[in-house]
């Protein structure tokens, strides 16, 4: 007869996992940061898997690709970082924000495109930066707010709907442009092409020349905000809750209809707000284009996806993670300096490879807590069993238990003759 | 005697997160006998009897079958060694044929191109059916068949597979008495073949009936195997429990008073099925009265009690809660005394809901002003080209289009008369031609600012009503006074993943006990659920902290009571309050329903068991087919003439009996 202890040293690769997934939930045990720092970790490992492709491209300017790659956006131009990272942050929380109700938001580039196309015209119009904000924030809230009531009413797949909503709105934008919209607000050389967001539509800047806005500040506010209900609120109670097990929110009288529209519609002003904010930056603003033959929806929408994967969808993990992939965003322009192979395709497969390994990291961490919660709460009960149960039935250890048996075993016998 | 062994465990022991689920058993399991493995919920005899079938691996200890140590890895494993299990809930593919469903993985098929061929089971089949008096229909689909029936397609799939050792877990939870006595017949045809059968229950009067042996758990740990001969029921339950248990639930003689609950005429229609589930159900329970819902799984009584608490829609008829205490919406005390900032919250609320619908309105008429602005001109402009290229065909079709939009036309004209002013400084130059001028929206009468109730209004109107649930929500039949313990406690009735804490107030975290202004009191709720915990003995390894899901059933089911019935509901509708429990839990919960009876409440009991249905009841109501088909007094029938009502061979005149209510 062997005890499970010496079972359990046999199998060295559990043992290193197990390990693993204790140091993992160690850090969780510690309040806010655990998560902080087991996030970090996911991204060590992805640029990690990022050296390693630089390796095998230029070994010699492996080294410092890396470093431009890290320290670059933040030393040559911080406040690039921030303006980059802001719409994503949006995106993220938008992201992030669905899941909490169990729904993926694919629809978000729509809703992105949508919010910047509308706010782009009302700017252009003459309306100010809050109005443009406000329409942004309501187009997007009302492309959510589709495959929001489809999901609700119809039990419509909402990955479904949104992505076929992605191309409608797409497509709708292209014809509105081409049909309703006055030839002033188009550009004058490629037609398919909104002009620049005039001054009176971005957003104010910080008083600072470096192209930091008032958009910073925004979307850290709604960042807290966000945090705050889903932690603190009888909404996010319900929105999590609905998530969790749509049966129980159904038997507990929670309305869920209203909540899954609620929480699409406010997924979607997020992203309508992340549409507006990429193209109002004060200093200069990116342009819209519809031209379909391009056939590519918004990326940026889709970025959102991974900002919320190693933020394990929490709010104010989207703020650092959204950080993080702006700096690589912002660095990988400058890599060709350490090395001519660097060129847009190596660069830009590097940056998908950090965040996919960084994204799949996060995921596997959480299946390594999950594990080692497991063993640790067997452990914690048999300490339980062997000091506190009563006299009866001792536990302390296994021969005490043989000698408590015979009573069991002289029946057993006393049957079988 | 070594030889006679098919099966021998010997020290199993099998550890899972927080509990010792075995602990160093030893069972044998003789050729040609019943042998009962009896023991309370969380005793251990699943996990027993999935590691003999390969589903777990123990930690320690050894495995014999037939004399020979062996590693039993996985079920295929188990196959091979010709162990068969019958599982609780049947593995069963619910649109394949019975025939289908038993060559299942063993399937017969032609060496090449694998062509199935059925038809060469078929006659064995046959002929098993035939020598164990089997009634099989093995063309009609699994969905089709009664659930005794779909056991014995269970039993023949084991049988087809050649197994000689077979493992029944519960298998007469779901059946009637008719069907367990059938099937207790049909086990004991299959010892006399020469099969070995172990059979796990926690019904102490099937084991006396047809076991040899029988083994007790409790707690993980053997207690005891002993002769089914040589002891008695009371023995058992006292080694199971491990002290002496009540196996009937002593209870006063009842003193039905008023009405709580009248359905007339009730009937719901089931989209899925594309029938009436429940036809035309009327029923009353009193104040002070357990009134038992009997029937086999499947005839409507889930149904019945969905569309009373409001999960899904009633198609006609009426229910009607009476004397509903209305300070249970207003947030009062009973004694009339508002609760701090409630009055306050209330003209807050009453104020955003007056000013949300001022948006609303105002909103819709922009948007369709917008529609009538920009998508008149492209629609134009698109139709002068249609016009073009399509000519004379469609000069007809034009005359019926254009007369339709003038009438439209006119009709949004009339919708809006005045001239709006709050939306022309956003919009671009060439939207502010005279052409498409805006026009805002008629006044509606609801603009008007309602009255905001308030507690000093409540005192003209009178405390208790009777409310009509059909037209309520789910939220609202909940606060009027249904305490709902449902049937399926990990699909509807706890959120899995959330702590103990959130499930306690799942159904009263609204209250103003527990929020403010839409903000969760942290404290109100660890305080109320300690409380909760304490009273009920709710075990958990982290209390109010503890997530639901690493709970054992039992006190999952504990917590879900002591939810409902701290509520203090005038009618409790309990749904197989006790599925799946041990003995020791379900005395407990059968002397909690009773306390809530004698504390003045109605309750709804639907059981499947009739020993529950007997033990505790006082009027027991039988549905057949989504009707009710008798209503007797459980002092004066007994379990078989219940089980004739439950099958449908005999209904009672059921106008006959509602005069009878009526009168007393």
């Amino acid at each position: 007869m062997t005890s499970p202890e010496t079972t359990k040293k046999q199998n060295p690769v559990l043992a290193v996992l197990y390990k693993v997934g204790g140091f993992f939930h160690k850090l969780n045990g510690m309040k806010w940061y655990g998560s902080l720092v087991s996030g970090l970790i996911c991204v060590v490992l992805g640029l990690l898997a990022g050296f390693i492709i630089m390796l095998c491209v230029d070994a010699k300017a492996a080294g410092q690709g890396l470093g431009i790659l890290i320290t670059h956006a933040l030393s040559s131009n911080p406040a690039r970082v921030f303006y980059l990272a802001t719409p994503m942050m949006l995106s993220g929380l938008s992201i992030a924000f669905s899941f909490k109700l169990g729904l993926f938001n694919i629809g978000i580039t729509g809703q992105v495109t949508a919010g910047a196309f509308f706010s782009l015209v009302c700017g252009i119009a003459g309306a100010n930066w809050f109005v443009c904000l406000l329409v942004g924030m309501i187009s997007g809230g009302i492309m959510g707010l589709i495959p929001g009531f489809l999901k609700a009413k119809f039990n419509v797949n909402e990955v479904l709907s949104g992505i076929m909503l992605n191309w409608i709105i797409y497509y709708i934008i292209g014809l509105i442009g081409l049909l309703a919209l006055d030839s002033s607000f188009k550009d004058k050389n490629t037609p398919a092409e909104l002009i620049n967001m005039p001054v009176n539509g971005r957003m104010p800047s910080m008083g600072l020349t470096n192209g930091l806005s008032i958009g910073l500040i925004i979307a850290l506010v709604i960042v807290v905000i966000f945090e705050i209900i889903l932690v603190k609120t009888k909404f996010g109670f319900e929105l999590k809750l609905t998530g969790s097990n749509k049966f129980a929110a159904q038997y507990a009288g929670m309305n869920q209809t209203k909540n899954i529209v609620l929480a699409m519609m406010i997924s979607g002003a997020l992203a309508g707000i992340c549409g507006y904010m990429l193209y109002a930056n004060p200093l200069n603003p990116s342009r819209f284009h519809w031209d379909s033959s391009a056939n590519s929806l918004i990326a940026d929408g889709f970025t959102g996806i991974s900002v919320s994967l190693i933020a394990q969808n929490s709010p104010i993990g989207c703020v650092l993670s959204s950080v993080l992939l702006a700096m690589i965003d912002g660095a990988q322009s400058q890599m060709k300096n350490a090395s001519a192979m660097f060129n847009v395709h190596y660069t830009e497969l590097i940056k998908n490879i950090i965040i996919y390994v960084a994204s799949f990291s996060a995921f596997f961490c959480m299946i390594l807590r999950y594990l080692y919660e497991k063993k640790e709460e067997k452990l914690h009960k048999k300490d339980i069993n062997a000091d506190t149960l009563d006299g009866d039935d001792s536990e302390k250890s296994l021969p005490a238990e043989t000698q408590a048996a015979p009573e069991t075993k002289e029946t057993v016998s006393e049957n079988q003759q | 005697m070594e030889e006679n062994n098919v099966i021998e465990l010997r020290h199993i022991t099998k550890s899972f997160p927080g509990i010792k689920a075995n602990d160093d058993i030893t069972l044998t399991l003789r050729k040609g006998e019943i042998h009962a493995l009896l023991g309370e919920n969380g005793a251990g005899k699943s996990t027993l009897m999935s590691i003999l079938f390969g589903m777990y691996e123990p930690d320690s200890g050894e495995i014999l079958v037939r004399g020979k140590p062996t590693k039993i890895r996985n079920p295929n494993d188990a196959t091979a060694y010709r162990i068969g299990m019958v599982h609780q809930h049947f593995k069963l593919v619910g649109c394949y044929t019975a025939l289908q469903n038993i060559i299942l993985g063993y399937e017969p098929a032609t060496k090449f191109f694998g062509f199935l061929r059925p038809k060469s089971v078929r006659k064995s089949l046959e002929e098993l059916c035939q020598k164990y008096k089997f009634h099989v229909h093995l063309d009609m689909k699994i969905d089709d068949m009664p659930v005794g029936e779909q056991q014995k397609v269970e039993i023949l799939k084991m049988l087809y597979r050649k197994n000689d050792i077979l493992i029944f877990d519960e298998p007469t939870a779901v059946l009637t008495p008719q069907e367990i006595e059938d099937l207790m017949q049909s086990m004991k045809e299959l010892v006399k073949e020469g099969k070995s059968i172990l059979f796990i229950s926690h019904k102490l009067n099937e084991i006396m009936e047809v076991a040899d042996r029988c083994t007790i758990l409790r707690k993980g740990k053997m207690i005891a195997t002993v002769n089914v001969s040589d002891t008695n029921p009371q023995e058992l339950s006292r080694m199971m429990v491990g002290r002496d248990v009540e196996l009937v639930t002593k209870k006063d003689e009842c003193h039905p008073g008023k009405d709580v609950l009248t359905i007339k005429n009730l009937t719901i229609y089931d989209g899925e099925r594309k029938k009436e589930v429940v036809k035309n159900v009327s029923l009353n329970v009193r104040q002070g009265e357990i009134v038992c819902l009997a029937g086999i799984e499947g005839n409507g009584q889930t149904e019945l009690i969905y569309g009373l608490t409001g999960i899904t829609k009633i198609k006609s008829g009426e229910a009607i809660l009476h004397d509903v205490d209305r300070y249970r919406y207003l947030d009062l005390d009973p004694e009339n005394k508002e609760k701090p900032l409630s009055k306050a919250w209330r003209y807050v609320k009453g104020n955003v809901r007056f000013g949300w619908t001022f948006i609303k309105e105002h909103v819709k008429y922009f948007f369709l002003n917008y529609v009538y602005r920009y998508c008149y001109p492209v629609l134009a402009s698109g139709w002068r080209q249609v016009k073009r290229y399509v000519g004379f065909g469609l000069d007809m079709a034009k005359f019926g289009v254009s007369f339709a939009w003038r009438k439209t036309k006119d009709f949004f004209l009339k919708l809006f008369k005045k001239e709006s002013q709050f939306v022309a400084p956003f919009l671009p130059d060439f939207a502010k031609d005279a052409k498409y001028q805006f026009i805002a929206p008629e006044t509606p009468s609801h603009y008007e600012v309602k009255t905001v109730e308030l507690p000093q209004d409540v005192d003209k109107q009178p405390r208790y009503v009777d409310v009509h649930l059909e037209n309520l929500s789910v939220r609202q039949r909940s606060i009027s006074g249904i305490s709902h313990i449902p049937e399926d406690r990990q699909k509807y009735g706890l959120a899995l993943d959330f702590t103990l804490k959130d499930n306690i107030v799942l159904q009263r975290y609204f209250e103003s006990q527990f929020q403010t202004f839409g903000f969760m009191k942290e404290k109100a709720k660890i305080d109320y659920s300690k409380r909760l915990i304490e009273q009920y003995d709710v075990r958990s390894s982290l209390g109010p902290n503890t997530i639901v899901r690493s709970m054992s059933g039992g006190n999952q089911q504990k917590a879900i009571i002591a939810r409902e019935l701290d509520r203090n509901s005038p009618l409790l509708i309990a749904v197989q309050p006790t599925r799946g429990l041990d003995v020791g839990a379900i005395e407990s919960i059968h002397r909690e329903i009773i306390r809530q009876r004698d504390a003045g409440s109605g309750v709804l009991l639907v059981s499947l068991e009739l020993d529950e249905v007997m033990n505790l009841s006082d009027r027991i109501l039988v549905m057949f087919n989504g009707e009710i088909v008798a209503q007797l007094d459980p002092k004066k029938t007994n379990v078989n003439e219940i089980g004739l009502y439950m099958s449908g061979a005999k209904r009672m005149d059921m106008s006959a009996m509602k005069e009878e209510n009526g009168n007393d």
